[in-house]
């Protein structure tokens, strides 16, 4: 489902290079869950923005359901995460001024569903995490678990085939960010969507399937 | 592929629900719309209601005529109209007598019109229509003075009907009294007051002549007027005698124009400066957007819907604050007019649908142009870069630059399109506008520069930061410098025409007024003369040594009012004239029939020493030499110069109008008893040379008081735009100052800070003004004065005035870190320090 071939990339400090990746390869199979584990600064948010065609590699290739991202021009890109890529970001990233239910709703409206319907699907979602009475409210009013709840299900509200999660708990006291793991890979279980999650806790990449280590820009399985 | 919504409304509402919680930053680009919007209605509301005033005027006078049968620059004899009317097949005619009046202790200005009642029914209605009431017809014809007055006049003056009127008319005054006042007329009819023709004759002392004749002409008869034509009248449409009057005031009209586009050319970098700040503040939240697959193209859409809000209440705004302004602009131009060109008597406002629609259609696309940019930089930028902080600050570094050098190019095509392409005054307006744009452009540079500059002195800590700040928030800074620096440079620019002006006219005029005495007809209109007897006696007084005697008459040459001048000239009064081109024979070629001609007048026919002209005289085009061309600010539309001896030749019977006289042995006193005993049996009036200079030079200073009105508008503009800027990096710096709290600043520390910042931007933006504005007059002086107008002037620049500009930027900057820098200061640090 998910393709990543020999993909490289390095930042330019001054006329320093810092290689970020140098040939990075792996893939993953339809309804997966991976964790990427890897120390800060070790490229593991680059990776997911790479996946998602926020940014460029210098070489290599991701191919999305056989779709080659980095082929595809940046209008076409966005198009694609919007389709069939879901994001949860460690800040949440909710957008301030929507509410919670239109938050959630966002990505199917984007898609073109109607509000109404979009309203009722959000609401739906937001019972299964654990939010059903809060649609009405604005995002800086819930709690850090909350808001990470609800992005959850942003994420998942357009059924993506693939999920791409950062660091989702790396703002949260343990007890939450367990809850939220489970929520997180439960969900996307049930969806049957592919879930790569970036994460420097061993802990939390326990609950997915594999495990994919990130040092000095090669990777190593579990 | 997937479709792609033209617009979300979850992504409107989004939008829509951030100019609600930054309330302040929405009101302070809505103000800047409004306030440009306001300017540009208020000055053309000005321009066409005077402008409307005129015409209407004229209308009511005119009816249902169609051509009009005058002498040019004179009266007409009553013989022609009589033996026209004689002969059979005559079309409809109507003989009519007008000359403005006063009245004793009220002000201003009416027109008195003098009708025939049994030639008027096919023409006009203001006197036929009154005429059917009862006794009104012999009343009319047998009381002598009587009068017909609108009610807003009758109210004005304080009379009634019944009352009498003392009319003055060059020292002369005769009693009117008021027959009827008639309720029915319009605004424009506010100045007009009707009596007899033959009345009217008495009180313009106009025996055996008419101002015109009103003829009603289809083509035929008009061929049967032109037929029998004598050659000293001539036949003109209505239409297009009052275009040729309405024309004198384009070249000012156009002034004040540019004057209100420079101030919404300050309002769109408001806007320009509001929407960039709204972008930087919600970077994060585009990023988020484009992150979860929002397209650049709905982001641009999004960003542009706002702005279309933002523009339509902040154009609602500016038309209603643009018809308050305008209120008060409309007496002032009316004044402006009246003075410098035609009559106008405006007492309401009207409200012209036209400039309406204009004003509203360019505070939409004004708005919508200036949000291009900023809606353009939040779409195109990828994702990532837009959630980065500091990428914008980066890009905006990278591309100053590249600014600047596009800056230098439009300032370098804007002085070639004003001063070196030909063209008309559009052109030097256009260069204008591309010269100040070009230095707006150029203006981040500048702050970089003195960032660097800065940045090696050893300043102490706080202030540091503050001049690191410049260079930290330069795509927010630059804006709003810019703004300012264009208000202030337009100050500069126009106070260094106006002053560079004031100081030729007075040094003109100091020349030309080099008589000790002027001895003038008492009366404003053309036709106002000396009684011979005058010219006569003062010629013979013992105390006058030399004298130059002035008779002048207008004259149409190429669709201008060309004042024609036939002077006798002392030796004194010679030395007078600014000669700017001229050979060593200029006076003599002027003795044997040659003229001088004005500068404005030589520019636009293209006349030099040499060159011939051809004067129309009732005899037929009289063709003279141009021995010289002289300086002059008397007219834009031209004066001629001719000699005495051959003017009244062809103008036998033009009266003297002014007496220059030069004292016996320097001895004025005597000469202006002497000249006092002898004015007390006319009515004329004396005035030395000093009190002509002084009421010339007020007179000057109002014209250009509407200029000063929209110098302080502009300045507003560009206060709104520098309080806006801090404003909203206050909002952005919250954490910033919290931190700063949290490290142990005091309130006065921070808000010191704000205000050391804003006072740096003040000097900033007058430092680029100054250079902008002196390089804005200079453009003003050679191009727009010399295309409108004609004439050229010493370009003079009072220190003065510049370092009034460095502190009217550090006042206008210093009062808009008052609040930011209260707000700042005494906000609560712990929220801010909490959020993320």
């Amino acid at each position: 489902m998910l393709r990543v071939v020999d993909l490289s990339k390095q930042y330019w400090t001054g006329d320093t290079p810092q290689v970020v990746f140098d040939g990075l390869s792996f893939s993953l199979e339809q309804g997966e869950t991976m964790a990427l584990l890897g120390a800060s600064g070790s490229g593991k948010t680059t990776l997911l923005n790479l996946i998602s065609g926020i940014d460029t590699p210098d070489s290599g290739n991701v191919f999305l359901d056989d779709v080659d991202v980095h082929a595809l021009v940046e209008p076409e890109r966005t198009l694609l995460r919007r389709r069939h890529v879901g994001f949860v970001f460690q800040f949440f990233n909710l957008i301030p001024t929507l509410k919670v239910g239109e938050n959630v709703a966002l990505p199917l409206e984007l898609l073109g569903e109607d509000n109404n319907a979009a309203q009722q699907s959000a609401g739906t979602l937001l019972q299964e995490v654990g939010l059903g009475g809060m649609a009405n409210r604005y995002p800086e009013t819930l709690s850090g678990g909350e808001q990470q709840r609800a992005a959850i299900a942003r994420a998942l509200a357009h059924r993506p085939a693939l999920l791409l999660a950062d660091e989702p708990t790396g703002n949260l006291d343990e007890e939450t960010g367990g809850r939220i793991i489970e929520l997180l890979t439960g969900l996307a279980r049930q969806q049957g969507t592919t879930m790569l999650l970036v994460t420097h806790s061993s802990r939390v990449g326990r609950a997915t399937d594999r495990v994919l280590r990130l040092s000095q820009g090669h990777v190593a399985v579990d | 592929m997937i479709a792609v919504n033209f617009f979300s409304p979850l992504l409107l509402r989004a939008g829509l629900r951030y100019m609600l919680r930054h309330r302040w930053q929405g009101l302070l680009a809505v103000s800047g719309i409004a306030l440009g919007v306001a300017v540009v209605l208020a000055v053309d509301l000005a321009n066409s209601g005077a402008r409307a005033a005129f015409e209407l005027s004229a209308q009511q006078l005119q009816g249902k005529t169609t051509h009009r049968l005058v002498a040019p620059g004179s009266s007409l004899p009553d013989d022609i109209y009589v033996d026209l009317l004689r002969q059979s097949g005559a079309p409809p005619m109507a003989p009519v007598v007008n000359g403005w009046v006063e009245v004793e202790g009220g002000s201003g200005r009416y027109q008195l019109v003098g009708f025939d009642l049994f030639a008027e029914a096919p023409f006009r209605s203001q006197l036929t229509g009154v005429a059917n009431r009862a006794g009104f017809t012999s009343d009319w014809l047998t009381q002598p003075g009587a009068l017909v007055l609108g009610a807003a006049a009758a109210a004005a003056l304080g009379v009634d009907t019944g009352d009498t009127l003392n009319i003055v008319y060059r020292g002369k005054t005769e009693n009117l009294h008021v027959l009827h006042i008639e309720a029915r007329q319009s605004r424009a009819a506010d100045d007009l007051m009707l009596v007899d023709i033959a009345t009217a004759k008495s009180v313009l002392s106009l025996h055996d002549q008419i101002s015109y004749v009103d003829l009603i002409l289809d083509a035929p008869a008009e061929q049967w007027v032109k037929l029998r034509l004598p050659a000293s009248a001539q036949l003109q449409t209505v239409a297009d005698q009052a275009q040729g009057v309405t024309r004198l005031s384009a070249a000012f009209e156009l002034n004040l124009t540019a004057m209100s586009l420079l101030a919404l050319l300050v309002g769109m970098f408001l806007i320009f400066n509001a929407m960039m700040f709204s972008m930087v503040q919600r970077r994060n939240l585009f990023g988020r957007l484009r992150a979860i697959g929002v397209t650049p193209r709905e982001l641009f859409r999004l960003i542009l819907l706002e702005a279309l809000i933002l523009a339509v209440a902040g154009t609602a705004l500016g038309l209603l604050l643009g018809i308050w302004l305008g209120q008060g602009l409309t007496r002032l131009v009316a004044a402006t007019v009246s003075e410098l060109y035609y009559n106008v008597s405006v007492t309401a406002l009207q409200l012209d649908w036209t400039s309406l629609i204009t004003a509203a259609v360019l505070g939409v696309v004004a708005t919508l142009l200036a949000t291009m940019v900023p809606a353009w930089h939040a779409a195109r930028t990828p994702p990532l870069t837009t959630l980065s902080r500091a990428a914008l600050e980066q890009s905006a570094r990278r591309g100053v630059p590249l600014w600047a050098l596009f800056g230098l190019l439009l300032l370098l095509a804007g002085l070639l399109l004003a001063l070196v392409v030909p063209g008309g005054v559009i052109l030097s307006f256009a260069g204008l506008f591309l010269l100040v744009l070009g230095a707006a452009m150029m203006t981040p540079m500048l702050i970089r520069a003195v960032h660097r500059l800065l940045t090696r002195a050893a300043l102490p800590g706080i202030w540091r930061m503050g001049v690191r700040d410049l260079d930290r928030h330069l795509s927010r800074l630059g804006i709003a410098v810019a703004a300012l620096m264009v208000a202030l440079s337009a100050s500069v620019g126009v106070g260094v025409m106006v002053d560079s002006m004031r100081g030729s006219v007075n040094n003109w005029l100091g020349d030309l007024l080099s008589a000790d005495l002027y001895v003038a007809a008492e009366g404003f209109d053309e036709g106002a003369h000396l009684p011979a007897a005058v010219v006569a006696e003062v010629a013979r007084l013992g105390t006058v040594a030399t004298l130059s005697r002035y008779r002048d008459r207008i004259l149409p040459l190429a669709d201008r009012r060309v004042e024609l001048i036939g002077a006798s000239l002392a030796t004194q009064s010679r030395r007078g004239y600014a000669m700017l081109s001229s050979t060593s024979s200029t006076w003599q070629e002027f003795d044997t029939g040659s003229v001088l001609v004005s500068e404005p007048l030589a520019y636009h026919l293209g006349l030099k020493p040499g060159t011939h002209l051809k004067l129309p005289t009732p005899k037929g085009p009289l063709e003279v030499r141009v021995a010289g061309i002289f300086r002059d600010y008397a007219s834009e539309h031209g004066r001629i110069i001719l000699d005495e001896a051959v003017y009244l030749q062809h103008w036998p019977d033009q009266p003297v109008k002014t007496l220059a006289l030069f004292a016996r042995n320097g001895d004025i006193k005597s000469m202006r008893r002497e000249v006092s005993e002898l004015a007390a049996r006319y009515t004329v009036v004396i005035t030395p040379a000093a009190a002509i200079l002084e009421e010339s030079m007020a007179v000057f200073d109002r014209t250009f008081r509407v200029t000063d009105v929209l110098r302080i508008v502009s300045l507003i503009v560009a206060f709104i735009g520098v309080l806006s800027a801090l404003m909203a990096l206050q909002l952005e710096r919250g954490k910033e100052y919290a931190v700063l709290r949290a490290l142990g600043l005091t309130r006065g520390q921070i808000a010191g800070l704000i205000s050391g910042e804003s006072l740096l931007l003040g000097f900033l933006a007058a430092c680029v003004a100054i250079p902008t504005g002196v390089l804005m007059a200079w453009v003003l002086i050679e191009s727009v004065q010399r295309r409108a107008f004609g004439w050229t002037m010493p370009f003079s620049v009072d220190s003065a005035l510049l370092l009034q500009t460095l502190f009217v930027g550090l006042l206008a900057a210093g009062l808009a870190a008052i609040y930011p820098a209260w707000r700042s200061a005494l906000r609560d640090p712990a929220p801010q320090l909490r959020e993320d």
